[in-house]
């Protein structure tokens, strides 16, 4: 029975391992990045660069067809330019970062739409734009885990500063000038994880297994230790339930992975102890006893 | 890749669009013609030769399944002498684009004459699984037993058709595997009603005179009774009806003529067209014998074959090009339908024509040879656009559409997993891309199940200039080249 349920998918099919290696990789690198945006109340920008990278990686497509490379290579270059164009309009003019972040955004995506658009082929582009998390091929799986390990280590490096920024952002500008340096390298671990994360579950479901773990863990834990492990375990619990949903169910893949944590956010948001609804209205005294 | 001949098509296509529109070429000019796709349009070029002036709406690499005409292509349709379409429902967009451009030139069906396989046991693009399901419904057949003796009539049915002169096609098709009964006989007489030569009709059944007509022949309106014998190693046997005046004619037949349908309307005009009887015996409609199960058959009388959806595929398989025999039929038609439009440059026609059956019969004996060389038992493939039924049936080459999985949706685990138990049961060579589809699931699933990839299979569009199937010669040769690699290895 459980073995049924649980075991003989992953037993039997390769591209069910392989789909849940993909995944975990995601969840490893993305989740503590959805954290930190969370923390410096960033998660919009997560899905606003979801959106910018999408031209780049159609660009890529166009360019060279269906390549790892190209594709990711796309996605990288436009998210950074969005990322670093933003942030040096927000610095050094008067507007502020999301106002500047939308523009180019916005500036990016019809710039793609409008390139996929002239290029008037009846390949359906939206296909190859949502990838898949069951067809990981070694090399993909090879991006995935770089990436995520990647991520991990510079998190670590710049984790005191981004800490810091995250609580007294005005405290660590004036102290120190790694702000900036620690807000960009910050941003470049966004994209990175949501290049990697749209080649496993597409371009616009990347976001989802970024920040909805994060904001799910926030009920569950206080500090910021707990908070990564506690979003990285939730992202990786939605992962294979989302997978054993599709195989079962027969549900595409990533919205199953996406609405399972979409499930937990939710149970979480009531029952959570960290500010969920029902602890929210019992008596502090209570749980202080 | 550039041949003489493929400049010599583009040069073609953009005197095409600078011609004026009047729809009359001078006799020194290059005669305007459109081909709906790139596949036909290299035959038409082929014959066309300098004389004609080639626009080619779905180009290169394009799908003409799901193709949006554009208002270039309106203006190409409108200004042409002679319009070529692969039918059997294949452009189902262009009955629009011909109406609303005004076409008044000569319309010609490249597929017209070709012996066409009926969607049956395969469904469309494996887009639609629980037809497959369906197919146990139809032991109902074996019931039909009982029908059989009833009434006292020498014939089961009579209907009453109201005809223009012209062909039409009378189609038996095999349904779970088997003609309902291996021969029947029918008579056909120009008639008012039915019951003015019920009489003579039933004559003519009993008498045991009879002429043997096997599948292909045509079938007149006679007083005499015709023994049908079908086809047993093909799924769908035909006959071609002529009519040789407009009128109304009575077809008698021993048995019901709805007990040999397996997706297809029994009777139909050159176009594809369903026909229906104006009046038929016994009266009302055909489903009340035991064929509610077909679900498409519901919607025949009303609206042609819209049910089947994904592709706008009708009900035969329309890919018929993938046979080089048929491609030699697209030939044919196309020289004729030149011809009659440009009676001036027949004789080139003629001459091009001849010299490139000629090379299509080399490339036949080519195909024939190379898929000799395998071996019997590694002759099943997977693509996931299923377009090679006629390559299938003139080559011994099975194809599998992937079970389950859908071109228009994300996949889930659940389709892939199927697909994967379908490769391991059926012992499954090779599994082939196409040009047109996302390649990366099938990649994995070939990975995950040993199953060689094969590259790329060119079945609807040809590749560009430079690719390996820039002509239909360059395409099935490397089809051909592709698939013994693949299954050779």
């Amino acid at each position: 029975m459980i073995w049924d349920l649980f075991l003989a998918p992953f037993a039997d099919f390769g591209f069910m391992r392989r789909a849940l290696l993909g995944c975990v990789a995601v969840a490893v690198g993305a989740t503590p990045v959805g954290v930190f945006l969370m923390l410096r109340r960033m998660s919009l920008t997560g899905d606003a660069m979801s959106h910018a990278i999408l031209p780049g990686a159609a660009i890529g497509y166009l360019v060279s067809g269906l390549s790892l490379g190209a594709m990711t290579l796309g996605g990288l270059i436009a998210g950074m330019v969005v990322a670093l164009g933003s942030g040096f309009v927000a610095r050094f003019t008067t507007l502020r970062e999301d106002a500047s972040l939308a523009a180019l955004y916005l500036i990016s995506l019809a710039l793609g739409v409008l390139i996929v658009s002239t290029r008037g082929s009846n390949v359906d582009l939206m296909h190859v734009l949502f990838g898949t998390v069951l067809a990981l091929d070694d090399a993909s799986l090879v991006l995935l885990c770089s990436f995520a390990s990647l991520s991990l280590l510079v998190l670590a490096l710049i984790y005191r500063p981004l800490v810091l920024e995250c609580a007294d952002p005005q405290f660590l500008r004036s102290v120190s000038k790694l702000s900036a340096a620690t807000h960009f390298t910050f941003l470049m671990l966004v994209v990175m994880n949501l290049v990697a994360g749209f080649h496993a579950l597409g371009t616009l479901m990347a976001v989802g297994i970024m920040i909805l773990p994060a904001a799910a863990a926030r009920f569950w834990a206080g500090g910021i230790g707990t908070l990564i492990a506690a979003a990285a375990a939730i992202a990786f619990l939605s992962s294979l339930s989302g997978l054993l949903l599709s195989f079962h169910y027969s549900l595409p893949s990533g919205p199953a992975i996406i609405l399972v944590a979409g499930v937990i956010y939710t149970l979480s948001l009531f029952f959570g102890p960290e500010g969920g609804v029902i602890a929210q209205t019992l008596p502090r005294r209570r749980f202080e006893t | 890749m550039f041949s003489r001949r493929s400049i010599l098509r583009s040069a073609a296509a953009v005197t095409a669009l600078s011609l004026p529109f009047s729809g009359s070429a001078w006799a020194d000019e290059p005669l305007p013609v459109v081909a709906s796709f790139s596949i036909l349009g290299d035959l038409v070029a082929q014959v066309g030769g300098e004389h004609i002036a080639l626009t080619t709406l779905v180009g290169a690499d394009g799908d003409a399944h799901v193709y949006q005409p554009t208002p270039q292509d309106a203006r190409a349709v409108a200004g042409a002498e002679v319009l070529f379409v692969n039918g059997l429902e294949f452009e189902g967009w262009m009955e629009r684009l011909v109406e609303s451009s005004g076409f008044g030139g000569m319309q010609v069906v490249a597929t017209d004459g070709i012996e066409a396989i009926a969607f049956d046991e395969h469904d469309e693009h494996g887009d639609e699984h629980d037809g497959h399901d369906d197919h146990d419904d139809h032991a109902d057949h074996d019931d039909h037993g009982d029908e059989h003796g009833h009434g006292a009539h020498a014939f089961e049915w009579a209907g009453l058709f109201d005809l223009k002169a012209g062909t039409y096609q009378w189609s038996f098709a095999k349904v779970d595997g088997d003609y309902a009964d291996p021969a029947m006989k029918m008579v056909m007489l120009a008639a008012s009603d039915i019951e003015a030569v019920e009489e003579a009709a039933e004559g003519l059944l009993e008498a045991d005179a009879s002429d043997i007509k096997m599948g292909g022949d045509t079938l007149i309106a006679a007083d005499m009774a015709y023994a049908l014998t079908f086809d047993a190693d093909k799924d769908i046997t035909l006959f071609t009806v002529e009519i040789t005046e407009d009128g109304t004619y009575a077809f008698f037949t021993e048995h019901m003529p709805f007990e040999f349908e397996a997706d297809a309307h029994f009777f139909k005009d050159t176009s594809g067209a369903d026909v229906e009887p104006i009046a038929q015996e016994p009266e009302g409609d055909h489903h009340a014998h035991g064929h509610d199960d077909h679900d498409d058959h519901d919607d025949h009388a009303e609206e042609g074959h819209d049910d089947h959806h994904g592709h706008n595929h009708g009900a035969f398989d329309p890919h018929a090009w993938q046979s080089v025999d048929n491609a030699v039929i697209y030939v044919n038609n196309i020289a004729a339908a030149l011809a009659k439009a440009d009676p001036e440059n027949a004789a080139a026609f003629e001459a091009n024509r001849a010299a490139y059956v000629a090379e299509l019969e080399a490339l036949e004996a080519e195909i024939e040879a190379s898929i000799g060389a395998l071996p019997a038992e590694q002759r099943t493939v997977v693509t996931p656009h299923d377009a090679f039924g006629y390559f299938a049936q003139s080559y011994n080459i099975r194809f599998e559409a992937p079970q389950g999985l859908s071109t228009e949706s994300e996949a889930s685990a659940a389709d892939v997993a199927k697909l994967i138990e379908q490769i391991r049961e059926e012992g499954i060579n090779a599994v082939f891309v196409e040009s047109i589809t996302d390649d990366r699931l099938l990649k994995q699933i070939a990975n995950e199940t040993g199953a060689v990839i094969g590259g790329t299979l060119y079945s609807d569009a040809l590749s560009g200039e430079d690719g390996p199937a820039a002509t239909y010669l360059d395409m099935m040769r490397h089809n051909v080249v592709t698939l013994s690699q693949a299954l050779g290895s």
